[in-house]
């Protein structure tokens, strides 16, 4: 009798049988509640130290609890999302930086948060409120700005008789004399990988790189304020006084530490990454307001910072919103960011807490404890900017493009022709109207 | 009793042996496919302009029509052949001469050299890539500071054209010893009085490796010269890792990093399904024509 | 192997020679990783890499690799162990069946299931790694240890080897006559051709083992929880999470360092199970 058949099937019905209970018992995908236990939420965040600060929370809250994975990094957060709401496993809260929360909203991944939060305007500093607020409706609750700073070395500087470039045209004879000092060390790197930078320093010289009017949208990228700025910074490539290395590299890195750059066109989050990065350079370094085109002028435009999205996969929706805003408004929170990671709030009042105003980075040299003074001040004076619904797509797009100029030594005003259009090209594809 | 044919001849057991390979495959390589090609047939759409959510419909064969006009995609591919045609005659090129070095009588730290060549195997690919990308790199090279004390330039392989030599080396360095190491044990499987008689004709060492030895292995040759192929043309984490680090390479500079950027980076997961049916058929041709081509010499009397 | 013992051979220069720079070229970025794992806070950009420091920064990057993330690596470790040995135990025994199967039955349509089987090794695993996602999360798997280890368990490479062995090693007449006495296909299966292939499964296990030790694409899809990563992704979490860790180029490096020691040490010990003359498929009878 030929018996191998109701073998067969036994041993893969029993191994189905334990695949299917292993599978259960792994991850639960939501945070259902059973009668009596704490609702839990799961928050994708990339924030330093951000457990110590959701500690807070759950420690206060035990019916609410949240489970933060931090795994998730800024510049793949996007994605996973996309992936995760394919499959239908969206964590509750996610951080995202300001630029990529256009695309959450079209996505349909961030959800409107008007009815909790819309009656917070007031607290808000308006550059971040404008950055999460479309028609009207708000779709994240800002944590942060950046204002953007220029990070420069005051002993290098010293030693050439040199003084913090106001304008660009001195940040270019800074760079000049920096260089011809010695020929192995540069003011600053142009980096092709940080398309934020270039970003912010276009909305500086007036560029509008997304806008919109009425239904439609324009794209500005290869404006000619724009151009500008890609003709200065070609300019200086090309006469060899600045460099051309990546930024978060080993050999930036290696570069920021032993002084081979000695500066760092950056915003108000910097210190502690210098630190990190270069902690032999601790107190060396200044902090001033970014070179501007016209003399006396003071114009920047926000560089980063990110907010906190309530999402449309979350089972718990008010509790999620609650977090949120308690996240980034409430004392118990701030001061928590205050004592275990760094912050520049976006709500008015926790820029006034004791622990923000009064310490001054360590990375900076001794004459610079004004810093958050400076950066409340660089904040009034930022430019309001618009994020296109495809700013991932954009941002790899200039770093292909610029990459590969400064390998074949081709114009950068080119390199931005090419974002232009297909940033333009993606967006039509969508279904957007472009101008 | 007559055992019936039936019991010598079984029709359902091996049906039943095949079950768990067939369920998984089906599964997880099959259905998978099935699922990229109806996800390529598809796209996005925004309903109204300024900000709305946008919705999933139908294209038909738009992200194809687009795919293959991309531009990006034939320099990708171009890329990849050179890539290839660099790593892949290199990896196979030094596993055989090292293998038939190893199998010389005459050779000393056989054993040492063996396994040492055999370590990279050990390494992943992100972090070969990652320890080569620190080689490479002027700023922090330890390379750049031999040449610094010896007073010659840094140099820059990631830098023009040798930077298909620079990614390239990353995968010969660490494919080399697995291909060494079965090529070797190939040749430690061949019948020894052949080359007795061999030298008593007169025969020379080296003669005996390229007129007598390399022809025996050579389905086994093929065999691993085959998979090499095949893995070049997927090549996608050294680049993927040393795109980080440098300006030359793009983020499109393989076919599947230009997969990987669209479904992943920019967010376009439909035009990316396209893409990577078009790469896949590519590659499956080119393999399965490249297999046809060498079929009989390698598999013998396998059928 | 017949040596005539008579025969003195003179060692040979050149060929010790040139396998030596092999060797060199093989070791040197091994090396690298060594000398450069003993640079503490500070010395890995201000000091020369090849030249290992002796000041404690190699015990000071091991404590800081150990308590980075309330000891993160040691539970990638156990994750990419818990993958690597349950992946390469569910391929070898998938392999193991369809191997034999394929080897010692003649029955119609056989040459287009291998095929079937086979075909998936052209399929690049980034093209797979979305669709996947997406299906086993339609399932409810995504993100548990089984979307990692269901995928690892089907290896055509494994199939293709197991059926040559198979082919090779049992004899068929063997079969036969247990056929005849009656013996069910299971229990010819598991006391004649399983025993004859062992050595042949044991190098398809450590080939998986190895593969699945240094993959990244995959556990980097379907996993999003930390305590689930294995060591690639670990270290892919670590460098992209950069900004409170001091250092984490240090921490990389060592960690990089400590993951690939565990191959070796496989290497070393278990040399005589690397029956690698299978892959070339040239076995003699």
């Amino acid at each position: 009798m030929n018996s191998t058949l109701p073998r067969i099937v036994a041993g893969t019905v029993a191994a189905g049988l334990v695949a299917a209970s292993l599978a259960g018992c792994s991850t639960s995908q939501n945070g259902d509640a059973a009668e009596g236990e704490p609702i839990v939420l799961r928050y994708w965040s990339w924030a330093p130290n951000i457990a110590q600060i959701v500690d807070v929370w759950n420690q206060a809250n035990p019916d609410v609890q949240v489970e933060v994975n931090t795994s998730v990094g800024a510049a793949d957060i996007v994605a996973k999302l996309s992936a995760a709401k394919e499959a239908g496993s969206l964590p509750d809260i996610t951080n995202t930086t300001y630029e990529n929360l256009p695309n959450l909203v079209v996505n349909g991944i961030a959800a409107d948060i008007t009815d909790a939060f819309g009656s917070y305007e007031d607290q808000i500093a308006p550059a971040a409120w404008n950055l999460t607020t479309f028609d009207d409706k708000n779709y994240a609750v800002p944590q942060g700005t950046g204002p953007q700073f220029l990070f420069y070395r005051v002993d290098i500087f010293e030693s050439l008789g040199l003084e913090a470039p106001t304008t660009w045209d001195e940040y270019a004879d800074a760079a000049r004399t920096i260089h011809e000092a010695d020929p192995a060390t540069y003011l600053a790197t142009f980096p092709a990988n940080d398309a934020q930078l270039f970003a912010a320093l276009s909305a500086q010289a007036g560029a509008e790189w997304w806008s919109q009017d009425g239904g439609s949208w324009q794209i500005g990228i290869d404006s000619p304020e724009a151009t500008k700025v890609a003709d200065y910074w070609q300019g200086l490539v090309d006469e060899g006084v600045v460099t051309t290395l990546k930024t978060w590299t080993p050999e930036w890195q290696a570069a920021l530490a032993d002084g081979t750059i000695a500066s760092w066109l950056s915003a108000v989050w910097a210190p502690p990454l210098i630190l990190q990065n270069a902690p032999d350079t601790a107190g060396k370094w200044g902090a001033v307001r970014i070179p501007q085109w016209n003399e006396g002028e003071a114009v920047s435009a926000a560089l980063g910072g990110s907010g906190t999205v309530v999402t449309t996969g979350t089972a718990h929706p008010e509790e999620a919103r609650e977090f949120a805003i308690w996240l980034n408004n409430s004392t118990e929170a701030l001061n928590a960011y205050i004592e275990n990671a760094s912050i520049w709030p976006a709500n008015l009042e926790g820029r006034e807490l004791p622990g923000i105003k009064d310490a001054a980075p360590e990375a900076l040299a001794p004459g610079f404890e004004d810093f958050y003074s400076l950066a409340e001040e660089i904040d009034d004076e930022t430019v309001p900017v618009t994020w296109g619904p495809n700013v991932a797509l954009a941002y790899s797009a200039f770093g292909d493009a610029f990459g590969t100029a400064i390998t074949d030594k081709g114009s950068f005003g080119a390199a931005l022709g090419a974002v232009q259009s297909a940033v333009a090209a993606d967006m039509t594809k969508l279904g957007f109207t472009v101008e | 009793m007559q055992t019936p044919r039936s019991r010598l001849r079984p029709r359902v057991a091996p049906w039943l042996f095949l079950t768990p390979a067939i369920v998984l495959a089906a599964g997880l390589m099959f259905a998978p496919l099935v699922y990229t090609v109806i996800l390529s047939l598809q796209g996005r759409k925004v309903p109204a302009s300024g900000i709305g959510v946008a919705t999933e419909v139908f294209v038909g064969l738009d992200n194809y029509i687009a795919a293959l006009t991309n531009p990006a995609l034939l320099g990708s591919f171009l890329r990849m052949l050179a890539y290839a045609l660099l790593s892949v005659p290199l990896t196979m090129g030094l596993a055989l001469v090292f293998a038939l070095l190893l199998d010389n009588l005459s050779t000393r730290f056989a054993r040492f050299s063996r396994i040492s060549i055999f370590v990279p195997y050990a390494v992943p690919g992100v972090i070969a890539a990652l320890m080569w990308g620190f080689m490479y790199l002027p700023g922090v090279s330890p390379v750049g500071e031999l040449f610094t004390m010896w007073g010659w330039p840094v140099p820059d392989p990631l830098s023009g054209g040798s930077v298909f030599l620079a990614v390239a080396n990353v995968s010969i360095w660490g494919g080399i010893g697995f291909n060494m190491v079965i090529l070797y044990t190939s040749l430690r499987g061949l019948p020894q009085e052949i080359y007795d008689s061999a030298r008593l004709d007169g025969c020379s060492e080296v003669q005996l490796a390229l007129r007598i030895k390399l022809p025996l292995i050579l389905p086994g040759v093929i065999l691993t010269g085959l998979f090499t192929i095949i893995g070049a043309l997927q090549v996608f984490s050294e680049p993927n890792m040393m795109m980080t680090l440098t300006n030359s390479i793009t983020s499109d500079w393989v076919p599947m990093m230009l997969v990987y950027r669209d479904a992943f980076v920019t967010n376009d997961l439909y035009g990316a399904s396209a893409s990577a049916i078009v790469i896949t058929a590519v590659t499956m041709i080119a393999s399965l024509g490249i297999l046809r081509l060498l079929r009989n010499r390698a598999f013998g009397n396998e059928s | 192997m017949s040596l005539d013992t008579g025969r003195r051979v003179k060692p040979a220069f050149w060929p010790t020679a040139i396998l030596l720079v092999g060797a060199a070229y093989a070791l040197f970025p091994v090396y690298w990783l060594v000398s450069a794992s003993t640079k503490g806070a500070g010395e890995l950009f201000t000091t020369s890499t090849m030249v290992p420091s002796f000041t404690g920064g190699f015990f000071q990057n091991l404590s800081d690799l150990l308590s980075f993330n309330d000891g993160a690596f040691l539970v990638w470790s156990g994750n990419s162990i818990l993958f690597s040995v349950g992946g390469s135990v569910l391929a070898t025994a998938v392999a193991a069946a369809a191997g034999y199967g394929l080897a010692k039955f003649e029955f119609r349509g056989k040459q287009v299931v291998f095929t079937f089987l086979l075909i998936g090794v052209l399929i690049p695993g980034v093209v797979l790694a979305i669709p996947q996602y997406l299906l086993l999360s339609k399932i409810g798997i995504a993100g548990t240890y089984w979307s990692v280890l269901l995928p690892f368990a089907i290896s055509p490479f494994s199939i293709y080897l197991a059926r040559i062995y198979a082919g090779a090693v049992i004899p068929t007449e063997l079969l036969e006559a247990g056929r005849i006495d009656g013996a069910n296909e299971w229990r010819l299966f598991r006391s004649i051709g399983l025993p004859a292939m062992v050595p042949g499964l044991i190098t398809i296990f450590l080939l998986q083992f190895v593969a699945i030790w240094n993959n990244f694409l995959l556990p980097y899809i379907m996993l999003s929880r930390e305590e689930t990563f294995p060591l690639t992704v670990g270290f892919y979490s670590m460098m992209n999470q950069g900004s409170d860790q001091l250092n984490v180029y240090n921490l990389v490096i060592i960690g990089c360092l400590l993951a690939i020691i565990p191959l070796i040490l496989l290497f070393l010990f278990l040399q005589r199970y690397w029956r690698l003359d299978l892959v070339s498929g040239s076995l003699k009878g």
